[in-house]
């Protein structure tokens, strides 16, 4: 048999406490005439009951020393991924205008599609819709491996930019892409991925 | 300079609401989850959005409020997404009601965390809450964006929708 309607859906409130002291007395005294709404309410109470018995939940000891470095170590990472696109931004402006030149170069040539199998065939990211292509660095916090296409492209000119000095080369290669012939390209690239990898 | 004494207050201020609130957020989410790094990983990801959000954090109500709230979603979208992937069996459980395991308090907290997992999100984010945590429906309605009598509408769904399911699994609890 179902708890009467009127008090079938106090119950559960009685058995927490929600009541107001005038319902409170009317279920009590509707508990001690009802049968079938006792049994109701003691199977809600002896579940409640066996939810509070369960032992205090606690953190370990140290958890919260662990937590805030934990949070700390990755808040930093973050902020130096921020710096990164941040200072990559004006970067990717300022050679957007070049890189599209670059392009209409490249697509002219007809040769993207083997441009794409060498950035298939090494970890590069595909660069070739602009006429450029980078090194991509897996981010070291595996959380922040979502990145999206902007993001890697941002990432990857700034792998370029920086380690320019290191690679003096990269960046006449890349200003030189804009008016070679497939064949001068294709040497280019050779000679940029003995000059990165 | 200046920037770098107002990020190392905004640190200072973050690491204080970390330690003030992470026991009960931590406990929160052990209640969902089985294990303490499934725990841990909600708990830094709502710690995280914390941080992203200081800037957003209006003092008209309380941080513990506002702490609480960025991790009741993130439990109810981890909820979410745990019910999208899987289903949990109840062959353990009936296997116990048959043969009468010996240890019923045991057993019955088995069948308890099964339940609770089986639960609509939004219920077992409430009854947790309420039974776990102690929070007054008010607060409660206020942490999950809905009515105070929202909140209690979802408490007795849980109960209900819990004493059926424990029916189901042959655990009766009226002779407790």
């Amino acid at each position: 048999m179902k708890p009467c309607k009127e008090f079938e859906n106090r119950i559960p409130l009685y058995v927490s406490g929600d009541l107001s002291d005038d319902e409170r007395r009317r279920m009590t005294t509707h508990l001690q005439h009802c049968q079938v709404c006792r049994q109701y309410h003691s199977a809600l109470a002896a579940i409640i009951d066996t939810m509070q018995q369960e032992p205090e939940i606690e953190p370990p000891a140290s958890y919260g020393a662990e937590l805030v470095i934990a949070l700390n170590n990755r808040l930093v990472k973050r902020r130096k991924n921020q710096r990164r696109a941040l200072w990559a931004i004006p970067a990717f402006a300022s050679l957007s205008a070049f890189l599209i030149i670059t392009a209409v170069s490249l697509f002219k040539s007809g040769d993207n599609q083997w441009f794409e199998q060498f950035n298939q065939e090494h970890i590069y990211v595909n660069f070739s819709s602009v006429g450029y292509f980078g090194e991509f660095v897996p981010a070291d916090d595996p959380a922040d491996t979502d990145l999206s296409t902007e993001d890697i492209v941002k990432n990857a000119i700034y792998q370029i930019v920086e380690k320019e000095p290191l690679y003096p080369e990269v960046e006449r290669c890349v200003i030189a892409t804009a008016s070679l012939d497939d064949a001068e390209f294709r040497q280019l690239v050779y000679q940029m991925k003995r000059e990165i990898l | 300079m200046q920037k770098e004494t107002v990020r190392q207050t905004d640190a200072e201020s973050f690491n204080r609401l970390v330690l003030e609130n992470q026991e009960k957020i931590y406990a929160l989410f052990r209640r969902m989850v089985s294990s303490h790094d499934e725990a841990d990983d909600l708990t830094q990801e709502t710690f995280i959005k914390v941080y992203k959000n200081l800037s957003k954090f209006r003092h008209d109500s309380s941080a513990y409020t506002w702490i609480y709230r960025i991790a009741v979603n993130t439990g109810l979208n981890f909820l979410r997404r745990r019910k999208a992937r899987q289903t949990i069996g109840f062959e353990k459980v009936e296997l116990a009601a048959e043969t009468g395991n010996p240890d019923i308090a045991d057993f019955k907290n088995e069948a308890l965390k099964k339940v609770l997992a089986q639960l609509p999100s939004k219920q077992q984010m409430v009854i947790i809450l309420r039974t776990y945590q102690g929070l007054a429906f008010r607060d409660i309605g206020r942490i999950m964006d809905i009515t105070e009598n929202a909140a209690k509408v979802n408490y007795i769904h849980a109960l209900k929708n819990m004493r059926k399911k424990f029916e189901a699994m042959g655990v009766s609890y009226e002779t407790v």
